[in-house]
C-alpha cells in the first residue's frame, strides 16, 4: 500500500522537480539564516555580561539584519513556490480526471454515482492540495532544522544530545501510530461525505416531487440520519487529528524537562565542561530542535487524512478500461445501409435484454421500431452508436463492421436525438452550435428555423444569446426542439431518433416531420416512437418483444396480420 | 460570519468559553517554564555545595507541568471537536430544512448546484473555522499580551517596542484578510463552474460522444481548472507573505532591543544580561505563537465567504406561505379565475387570463402546443408558484388561504420528468403513502399497469432502485411513478404527459383502469394525443398561454381552429375520417 502512495506522489510531482529543488535550496537559506540569528543573538547577549562593546554589538546587529532579510525573502519565496506548485498539481489531477471521464466506456459512467464522481474531482483533490502545501512548506525546513540543531547540540554537550537524539523520535513514532490508526476513520469520513453528496444530488434535482408528495419531513428525517452518522465520524476524525499535536508537544516538554534536570545535575557535578551559560544555549537549541518535530507531525496528520482522498482519485485516474481506437481504421461512408447480425446483449452477463436481433436496413429507408417498454429499443441505439458492444453478433454500417472502425469516424456520420434532452449552461446559440463548432450565425438560425425553434427563441429576452441551462429557462418541448436543431446543423447521413418528439405537440411535430423528411432525403433513419403519425409512414416497422423481433413489415402489411402491431394500433381508437 | 457563529454556537456558549480557558491554562504553564528554568540556572550559579535535590524537584515540576498541560489541552481539543461537529450537523439540517420550505422561485434564483455546494463544501469550511476558533484563537493573543505585559515588568521603556510589534502584526493580519476576500469569492465561483461542467459531462456523456465533442468539453473544463489555478496562485503571493512578514517584525524588534539596551546614549541603557535575554525570549515566544495565527487567517478568510453563502439562504423567507383553512367537498372542485402568471419580471406571460371550472369526479383533458402553458397550470395549482394575477379556488376556497398540507395531500402529479428515488420499489411506493399495505401497493401497481415491472425483478417489491431509477427503463419508471401517485388515493390526479414512453395499448389500459377503479378521483390529463383526451368531460385547449377552446370534443372540432388543426394532424376518427 505504501508503494502506491509513493508512486502517486512521484507521478504528480515529476513535472515540478525544479520547484522542489528550489524549495530545498530556499529551505537551506532559511534554516541557515535562522540558525545564525540564534547563534549571533547568543553572542550578542554575552556582551551584556559586562559593559557593552557597542561596536561589536553593531557588528552583530548588522549580521542579524542581513539574516533577517534573507529569512524574510527565503520564507516568502518558499511558501509561494509550495502553494503555486500545489495548485498546479491540483490542476493536473483534475485534468487527468476529466480526460479519464471522457475516455472510459459509457458503462463506467452508468455504473457509478455521479454525485460521488463529482466529489472526487472537486472535493478530494482539494484535500490533497492542502496536504501537499503542508508538506512542501514544512518538510524541508523541518528536516534541515533537525540536522543543523542536532549537530550544534552534539558540539555543545554530547551526552545531552544523545538523550535528545534517542528520545525525540518517540514523538514521531507516536504521531505516526495515531495517524495510521485513524486512517480507517478518514476513509469513512470521505465515504460518508460522498453519501451526503449523493443524497443531495438526487433529492434536490427532484424537489417538486418531494413537495407534491409532502415528503419534506421524510427527506428531512433521512438527511438527519445520514448527517448524524457524519457527525459521529467527523467528531472521531477531528479528535484523531487533534491528538497528534498535543501528544508531540507533551513528549517534547518531557524531553525538555529531562534535559533541564539532567543538565543541571551535570553542571553541578562539573562534568563535560558544561556551564550554566552553555546549558541555557543548549536548551534554546533543544527548543528549536523539537519545533520541527511538531510541524512534521502535523504534516503527517494532514497527509494521512488526504490518503483516503488520494485513493479515491487514484481509482478514477488509474481506471484502465478505456476506449482506445487509435489502431482502428477510419469509417468510410459509402452508403447508409445497416446490417444488424444476430445481436445478443445484456447489461449483466446473465440477463440478456436483446436475445437475437437480425435486420437488414436498406439505404434511405425509414425504420420504425416499436414494442413494449423495456424490450430493448434504447439498448439497440446504445449498440448502433457503440456506447456498448454486443455480447454476440455484430453490426455493419456501410458494409463495415463497426467494431473495426474508429468510433469518432462512425459517429460523425450518425445523428442522434435521445429521449433525455441535454442542454448545457450557455447561450442558446452555443447549444445549437454544439453540433458544428464552426457554423456561422446564419447557419444556426437556418437550422433553428427548420426545427421550428426559431419562433420561441425570438420571443425570449435575449433571443439566441439567452443563457440557459438544463434546469433553467426552457420547457421540455423547447429543449427537444433545440436538440433537433443540432441535427439540422450537422446533417448526418444516418439519423437515430429515440422518442425525440414525445414532448412536442403533434401540430408542431408535423412541421418538424416535414423538415425531417427534407433532411432525410437520401439518408437512413431509425425512429423509436409511439406516435402513430411517426410510425405510419415508415418503410418498415420492426416490432420488438422480449428481445426478439416478432413482426416486421409496413403499416398495412402488419395490420393485415392482426398480430401484435394490430393490437397496439387499435388500442388508440378504443373507446373508454 | 460572526452572525452565523453567534447563532449556532450560542447553545454551546459554555464550551466555547471553557475550551479556550483550558488552552489558557496550558499557555500559562508554558509561560511559567522559563521561570522554572531560570530558577535552576540561578541555583546552579549560586555557589558551592549544591545538591541535586533542588534540581530534581524543579525538574519534577517541569514534568508535571508538561503532563497537566497535555491533559488541559486535550480537554480543549475534545470540546472543540464536539462543538464543531455538532455545529456542522445543526447548520446542515437547518439549511436543508430551509431549502425544503423555499418556493421554487427562490430555488431557481440561487440554483440547485449552488445549494448543493453550500450544503456540503461551505458547511465543512465553516466547521473547520469553528474548530480552529476554539482551539487556537485564544492562545496567540494571550501570548502576545502576556509577553507584552511581562516585558513591561522588565523594562517599561522597551515595553513600547512590544506594543508596536503587537499593533503592526494586528494591522498585517487585518489587511491580509481584507485583500484576500475578493480572491476567495472568485475561487468559490470558479469551483461552482467546475462542479457544473463535470455534472454536465456525466449526464450528457452520450450526447458528447455522439457529437464527438470530447475535445471541446476537455477545453471547456481545462479553462475553468486553469482559472482556479491562476486565481489561487495570485492569492498565494499575498498569503505567502503573511508569516514571513510577522517574523520580520519580531526580528526587527529583537535588533531594536539589542540596539537600545546596548547603546549607552539611549534612554533604555542599563539592563542586565538576564533581563535582555528574557525580553528576547518573550519576543521569540510571540513570534512562534503568531505563526499559528497566520494560518488561521487563511482559514477564516475562506470561512467568511462560505458563511455569507450559508447566511444568504438561511435568511430567505419563502414567498409561498401556507394558509390555515380547511375545506369541505364541493361540486366545483377547482376554479381558475382570470389567472395569469409570468416566470420572470418582464411582460411575457406563461398563462394569461385563464378561467375555467372543474367539477368533482370529472375527467378533464388539457391540450396545447409546446410552451402553451399546460405545465404552468399544474405548477400554479400545486402552489409551486403563486399566481401573478387572478385567483385559484379549491372547493371554493382561495388556495392561498388553504393549508398547504391539505392542498398538496389532495393532489397527485405524475410529471413528464419521471423521478423515482434510490431505495426499493417498496420505499418508492411508500413515498406516496406511508401507511400503504402490500395490498394497497399491488392494487396501485395493477392499475398503473406496473405489475410486470415488479414481477420482472428478482426481489419483487423489495427490488433495488438505483440513484434516479437508472436501472429501470423509461417506461418502467413512468409506470412506477403512476403507481406512486395512485397509492396516494388523491382527490385530484394529474397526468402531465406522463405516458409518453408507453405504447398505445398500455396507455389505454391505464386510463381504463383509472376510470373503473378510481371513480371518485378528478382526473386531469395533459397529453399530446387527442385520443387520450377525446372522451374527457371537458377539454381545455391552450395556445401561447391563452385558453382558446373549452368544451367537449365534438363541439371543439367544429368551433376551435387550433383544436381542429391538432386533430387533423393526428388523423383521428371523428375528425375528418
Amino acid at each position: 500500500m505504501k508503494k502506491n502512495y509513493y508512486s502517486f506522489f512521484k507521478m504528480i510531482l515529476k513535472p515540478y522537480v525544479f520547484s522542489l529543488i528550489c524549495c530545498f535550496l530556499l529551505a537551506i537559506v532559511f534554516v541557515g539564516a535562522t540558525t545564525i540569528i540564534t547563534i549571533v543573538s547568543g553572542y550578542a547577549l554575552d556582551l551584556f555580561l559586562t559593559t557593552v562593546d557597542f561596536t561589536k554589538l553593531l557588528h552583530y546587529l548588522l549580521i542579524l539584519g542581513i539574516c533577517t532579510v534573507s529569512c524574510f525573502l527565503s520564507e516568502w519565496l518558499l511558501r509561494y513556490i509550495s502553494m503555486q506548485t500545489s495548485y498546479k498539481v491540483v490542476r493536473d489531477l483534475r485534468k487527468k480526471a476529466i480526460d479519464k471521464l471522457l475516455s472510459v466506456p459509457v458503462s463506467y459512467i452508468d455504473q457509478h454515482s455521479h454525485g460521488d464522481l463529482i466529489s472526487r474531482v472537486v472535493g478530494d483533490v482539494d484535500i490533497i492540495s492542502d496536504g501537499l502545501i503542508q508538506l512542501f512548506q514544512k518538510f524541508f525546513t523541518g528536516v534541515l532544522t533537525i540536522i543543523v540543531t542536532l549537530a550544534i547540540m552534539f558540539y555543545l554537550c554530547y551526552p545531552l544530545a544523545i538523550i535528545v537524539l534517542v528520545l525525540t523520535p518517540l514523538s514521531l513514532i507516536s504521531s505516526t501510530v495515531i495517524a495510521k490508526k485513524s486512517s480507517k476513520i478518514y476513509k469513512l469520513q470521505s465515504e460518508q461525505r460522498g453519501k451526503v453528496g449523493s443524497f443531495l444530488n438526487e433529492n434536490m434535482s427532484n424537489q417538486k416531487v418531494i413537495a407534491s408528495y409532502q415528503n419534506e419531513d421524510k427527506v428531512q428525517a433521512d438527511f438527519e440520519v445520514i448527517n448524524k452518522e457524519l457527525l459521529n465520524i467527523n467528531f472521531k476524525a477531528e479528535l484523531a487529528a487533534a491528538v497528534i499535536n498535543p501528544s508531540t508537544r507533551l513528549i517534547n516538554a518531557l524531553i525538555y524537562a529531562a534535559l533541564a534536570l539532567v543538565g543541571g545535575i551535570i553542571v553541578i557535578n562539573g562534568g563535560f565542561n558544561l556551564t550554566s551559560g552553555l546549558l541555557v544555549s543548549f536548551l534554546l537549541f533543544a527548543n528549536h530542535y523539537t519545533k520541527p518535530f511538531n510541524e512534521i507531525s502535523s504534516v503527517i496528520a494532514e497527509l494521512q487524512s488526504s490518503f483516503a482522498s488520494i485513493k479515491r482519485i487514484q481509482s478514477l485516474i488509474d481506471e484502465d478500461k478505456v476506449i482506445d481506437d487509435a489502431n482502428l481504421k477510419d469509417f468510410i461512408y459509402q452508403d447508409s445501409n445497416i446490417e444488424i447480425n444476430h445481436i445478443a446483449f445484456g447489461y449483466n452477463k446473465d440477463k440478456l435484454v436483446l436475445k437475437d436481433i437480425d435486420i437488414d436496413i436498406f439505404p434511405r429507408h425509414k425504420v420504425a421500431i416499436v414494442g413494449t417498454t423495456g424490450c430493448g429499443k434504447t439498448t439497440l441505439i446504445n449498440l448502433i452508436m457503440r456506447f456498448y458492444d454486443p455480447n454476440g453478433g455484430n453490426i455493419c454500417v456501410s458494409n463495415q463492421d463497426i467494431a473495426t472502425v474508429k468510433r469518432s469516424s462512425l459517429r460523425d456520420e450518425i445523428g442522434m436525438v435521445l429521449q433525455d434532452t441535454w442542454i448545457f449552461k450557455g447561450t442558446i446559440k452555443d447549444n445549437i452550435r454544439y453540433a458544428k463548432l464552426d457554423a456561422s450565425d446564419e447557419e444556426i438560425i437556418e437550422a433553428s428555423k427548420k426545427a421550428k425553434a426559431h419562433n420561441f427563441i425570438m420571443q425570449m429576452k435575449d433571443g439566441y444569446d439567452t443563457v440557459v441551462s438544463d434546469e433553467l429557462g426552457l420547457s421540455n418541448g423547447q429543449k427537444q426542439l433545440i436538440c433537433i436543431a443540432r441535427l439540422f446543423l450537422s446533417e448526418p447521413n444516418i439519423l437515430i431518433l429515440d422518442e425525440a418528439t414525445s414532448s412536442i405537440d403533434t401540430r408542431t411535430e408535423v412541421l418538424v416531420q416535414e423538415a425531417f423528411n427534407e433532411v432525410m432525403k437520401g439518408k437512413t433513419s431509425i425512429v423509436i416512437a409511439h406516435r402513430l403519425s411517426t410510425i405510419r409512414n415508415a418503410d418498415i416497422i420492426l416490432v420488438l418483444d422480449k428481445g426478439y423481433i416478432v413482426e416486421q413489415g409496413n403499416h398495412d402489411e402488419l395490420l393485415k396480420k392482426k398480430g401484435f402491431y394490430y393490437e397496439l394500433y387499435n388500442s388508440q381508437f378504443k373507446q373508454i | 460570519m460572526l452572525k452565523l457563529f453567534k447563532k449556532y454556537l450560542a447553545p454551546y456558549k459554555a464550551g466555547v468559553i471553557a475550551g479556550p480557558c483550558f488552552k489558557v491554562l496550558e499557555a500559562i504553564f508554558e509561560l511559567i517554564v522559563p521561570l522554572i528554568v531560570a530558577n535552576i540556572i540561578d541555583y546552579i550559579d549560586s555557589g558551592e555545595n549544591l545538591t541535586s535535590d533542588y534540581i530534581v524537584k524543579q525538574g519534577l515540576i517541569l514534568l508535571s507541568l508538561a503532563v497537566i498541560g497535555f491533559f488541559t489541552t486535550m480537554v480543549c481539543q475534545y470540546i472543540a471537536c464536539r462543538i464543531s461537529s455538532k455545529y456542522a450537523y445543526n447548520v446542515s439540517i437547518d439549511l436543508y430544512a430551509k431549502v425544503n420550505t423555499l418556493s421554487f422561485k427562490e430555488i431557481d434564483d440561487i440554483g440547485v448546484s449552488s445549494l448543493q455546494t453550500r450544503l456540503t463544501t461551505d458547511v465543512s469550511t465553516t466547521q473547520r473555522a469553528v474548530a480552529m476558533l476554539i482551539r487556537l484563537v485564544v492562545r496567540a493573543p494571550l501570548i502576545v499580551i502576556g509577553g507584552t505585559v511581562m516585558s513591561f515588568f522588565v523594562s517599561p521603556k522597551l515595553g513600547i517596542i512590544f506594543v508596536g510589534v503587537g499593533l503592526l502584526i494586528g494591522l498585517v493580519l487585518f489587511l491580509s484578510s481584507k485583500f484576500s476576500l475578493p480572491y476567495n469569492r472568485k475561487i468559490q465561483t470558479e469551483i461552482d463552474n467546475i462542479t457544473n461542467i463535470t455534472k454536465e459531462n456525466l449526464t450528457g456523456t452520450r450526447v458528447v460522444r455522439a457529437f464527438n465533442k470530447q475535445e471541446y468539453e476537455r477545453n471547456r473544463f481545462y479553462k475553468e481548472v486553469n482559472d482556479v489555478q491562476k486565481t489561487s496562485t495570485s492569492l498565494s503571493v499575498l498569503s505567502a507573505l503573511l508569516n514571513p512578514l510577522t517574523t520580520v517584525i519580531v526580528n526587527v524588534a529583537i535588533i531594536l532591543i539589542f540596539y537600545f539596551s546596548g547603546n549607552s546614549s539611549s534612554w533604555a541603557f542599563g539592563l542586565s544580561k538576564g533581563e535582555v535575554s528574557s525580553l528576547i525570549n518573550y519576543l521569540v515566544q510571540i513570534s512562534l505563537a503568531v505563526v499559528v495565527v497566520g494560518d488561521l487567517v487563511v482559514t477564516f478568510s475562506k470561512a467568511s465567504v462560505s458563511a455569507k453563502r450559508i447566511n444568504d439562504v438561511l435568511v430567505l423567507e419563502p414567498t409561498i406561505v401556507s394558509g390555515k383553512e380547511k375545506t369541505t367537498d364541493k361540486e366545483d372542485i377547482i376554479k381558475f379565475d382570470n389567472v395569469s402568471y409570468s416566470y420572470s419580471d418582464n411582460d411575457s406571460y406563461a398563462i394569461k387570463d385563464a378561467s375555467f371550472d372543474i367539477k368533482r369526479g370529472n375527467t378533464i383533458g388539457i391540450i396545447g402546443g409546446t410552451g402553451s402553458g399546460k405545465t404552468t397550470i399544474i405548477n400554479l395549482l400545486n402552489r409551486f408558484y403563486d399566481v401573478t394575477k387572478g385567483a385559484i379556488y379549491y372547493n371554493d376556497v382561495n388556495i392561498k388561504d388553504i393549508s398547504l398540507d391539505e392542498l398538496r395531500s389532495s393532489i397527485a402529479v405524475v410529471d413528464q420528468k419521471v423521478a423515482i428515488f434510490k431505495g426499493t420499489i417498496r420505499s418508492n411506493l411508500l413515498f406516496g403513502n406511508r401507511n400503504a399495505s402490500d395490498e394497497d401497493m399491488w392494487f396501485a401497481l395493477d392499475n398503473a399497469q406496473a405489475r410486470n415491472v415488479v414481477e420482472s425483478k428478482e426481489n419483487g417489491l423489495d427490488s433495488v432502485v438505483e440513484e434516479l431509477g437508472k436501472n429501470f427503463s423509461g417506461g418502467q419508471r413512468q409506470r412506477l411513478s403512476i403507481a406512486r401517485a395512485l397509492i396516494k388515493k388523491p382527490k385530484i390526479l394529474v397526468l402531465d404527459d406522463s405516458t409518453s414512453a408507453l405504447d398505445f395499448k398500455t396507455d389505454l389500459d391505464l386510463r381504463t383502469a383509472i376510470k373503473n377503479n378510481y371513480k371518485e378521483t378528478t382526473l386531469l390529463i395533459i397529453s399530446q394525443r387527442v385520443n387520450a383526451i377525446k372522451n374527457a368531460d371537458e377539454i381545455i385547449v391552450l395556445d401561447e398561454g391563452k385558453i382558446v377552446g373549452l368544451g367537449k370534443h365534438e363541439e371543439l372540432v367544429k368551433i376551435c381552429q387550433v383544436y381542429k388543426e391538432i386533430c387533423d394532424s393526428q388523423d383521428t376518427l371523428g375528425g375528418n375520417k
